[in-house]
């Protein structure tokens, strides 16, 4: 077998722009497109990582959130659980004070009624008592007593003039 | 003139009248007495005797009334 180097020339040239041809056509082609495939990969590990992190501070601000919200609740579950116990303290201040005044007042009514009822029973006595010794003045003196009486009175209101 | 009420719960005999009178008469010399005897069961006992509207009142309700105030 012989050596053509014309042909060996030849087959290296065709070689070369079989090469070149392929290289222009498809690897670069393909190369670009393997290029732009790993941007976009790597683009879109970028925005998955933007949007974990945007995730997180979104976890954080609502924990924050809630947190604030639960603290703000709490707070005013107490202010009003203060209020209503000074509330209602003052309220049971306010019905011992108002007792305590119409216990008083009762008091002074009853003693007031008691004295009004003692001063009526007194007078109811004396009205009786005087009824009892008019009856028994009136039945006791007989007409000399009377005359006796009489003539002592004379000389009692003459003296006394 | 000088009018002199008399009321009692009985009526006065003459010589209680005369001594009455006669005592007042020598009270109120200077003046004329007119005499008004009246006879009032209500006094009880006694006398009451009212000079110009004075009233001396002596009779046993005037002082059972007293007692009665005194209670």
């Amino acid at each position: 077998m012989e050596i053509n180097l014309a042909q060996i020339i030849f087959q290296m040239i065709n070689f070369g722009m079989v090469l070149a041809a392929l290289t222009y056509l498809i690897y670069k082609p393909v190369l670009k497109l393997l290029e732009d495939r790993r941007k976009r990969v790597a683009d879109a590990a970028e925005a998955a990582a933007a949007v974990m992190k945007e995730k997180e501070n979104l976890e954080k601000v609502k924990e924050k959130t809630l947190s604030e919200a639960s603290a703000k609740a709490k707070k005013m579950e107490d202010e009003i659980r203060k209020e209503a116990k000074a509330d209602a303290k003052l309220l049971l201040e306010e019905s011992k004070s108002e007792i305590t005044a119409k216990e008083a007042k009762f008091s002074s009514e009853l003693a007031k009624l008691k004295k009004e009822e003692l001063k009526s029973m007194e007078s109811e006595v004396k009205k009786a008592a005087l009824t009892i010794a008019e009856k028994v003045l009136g039945s006791s003196i007989d007409a000399k007593k009377h005359q006796k009486l009489i003539d002592d009175q004379i000389n009692e209101i003459i003296e006394s003039l | 003139m000088l009018q002199i009420d008399i009321a009692s719960a009985i009526a006065l005999s003459d010589l209680q009248k005369k001594k009455l009178e006669s005592s007042l008469q020598k009270k109120y010399s200077n003046k004329e007495l007119v005499f008004d005897y009246q006879v009032k069961e209500e006094l009880i006992g006694g006398l009451s005797v009212s000079v110009a509207g004075e009233l001396h009142d002596a009779s046993l309700r005037a002082r059972l009334n007293q007692l009665a105030n005194k209670i």
